[in-house]
């Protein structure tokens, strides 16, 4: 598998997935008009990771901003590792907010819930 | 009395305004008012908090807008989609986010009862709609059941101010707004 770059933009974020390392950063804004398009090679990419996973992989989510739009295709990444996770392997889900930050905060508690996968949350100054 | 649009923007910008726009919403324009907004941000007194806030309800109003809005049905040279009218102002220690776009009148009695609903509840009942939406619904680029609206609401921490002016027998212009 190969390594997906995608340098951030002003309304989409930057995003480094590793096979190699087991590592998956999403960072930044994530407010596009049409976000399918924008994470539907991430979903993919996920998928055929998922087939075959590192024994642990390291999850880092650190947007400042996400709209509603993008809010159901980051549920689809999670879900990815969700799926990751109930088959046996190590998933450790970093979920970055900004000091002060409680929507974020909150919106991490969100998927939390739904995913049942537990994150863990950390606290960033602005 | 016919709508005037003119008057009704002059209704309601008053306080100082950190952005207007009356105009087609484009992916372009998007963005530049968003950078635009951001850049105004640094001239005046506002906490981060709010910042964030008022700055992740601008994008769910103009992008309902984006997906939803027609062209100015009162111009006959507007043949584009996604007009409307952004105003964001400061009212004493009061931001508010203000937005207007043109409808079709079979489409108040859903976008209604949808807002009469999301006032009607609690912030816990808004945090479990917006997780039963997210989870459960289809959706498309166009979002789904609302929930722009409903994360509005959650973050802001106020009821939606909106109202429906009929403009003729086919249009109306529906206006939104919410402090922070």
């Amino acid at each position: 598998m190969e390594i997906l770059s995608i340098e951030g933009q002003a309304k989409t974020p930057t995003v480094n997935l590793n096979p190699e390392t087991g590592t998956i950063e999403i960072k930044g804004r994530s407010i596009p008009e049409n976000s399918i398009e924008f994470y539907k090679p991430v979903v993919d990419w996920l998928e055929e990771y998922g087939k075959n996973p590192k024994e642990k992989t390291t999850v880092n989510i650190q947007l400042e901003y996400f709209n509603t739009s993008s809010s159901k295709c980051i549920l689809d990444v999670l879900k990815k590792l969700e799926a990751i996770a109930k088959a046996g392997h190590d998933i450790i889900i970093n979920w970055f907010y900004e000091e002060d930050d409680e929507d974020m905060l909150e919106a991490g508690e969100d998927y939390q819930s739904i995913i049942k996968v537990p994150f863990k949350m950390i606290e960033t100054e602005d | 009395m016919n709508f005037s649009l003119d008057n009704w923007i002059n209704n309601n910008k008053k306080g100082n305004v950190i952005l207007f726009y009356k105009g087609n919403l484009t992916n372009d324009i998007i963005t530049k008012l968003l950078d635009d907004l951001e850049n105004n941000f640094e001239n005046i007194d506002i906490p981060n908090k709010i910042r964030k806030k008022l700055y992740n309800s601008v994008v769910e109003g103009i992008q309902n807008i984006y997906h939803h809005g027609l062209n100015n049905i009162l111009d006959n040279n507007d043949q584009n989609e996604k007009f409307g009218v952004v105003i964001i102002q400061k009212n004493n220690d009061t931001f508010e986010f203000i937005h207007g776009n043109f409808i079709n009148n079979e489409t108040i009695t859903k976008l209604k009862s949808r807002l009469d609903q999301i006032n009607s509840l609690s912030k816990d009942e808004l945090k479990s709609l917006y997780k039963m939406i997210l989870n459960n619904e289809e959706f498309s680029n166009k979002g789904g059941g609302g929930l722009g609206m409903i994360d509005i609401a959650r973050k802001s921490g106020s009821k939606i101010d909106y109202e429906f002016i009929n403009v003729n027998k086919n249009f109306t212009f529906y206006t939104f707004k919410i402090k922070i």
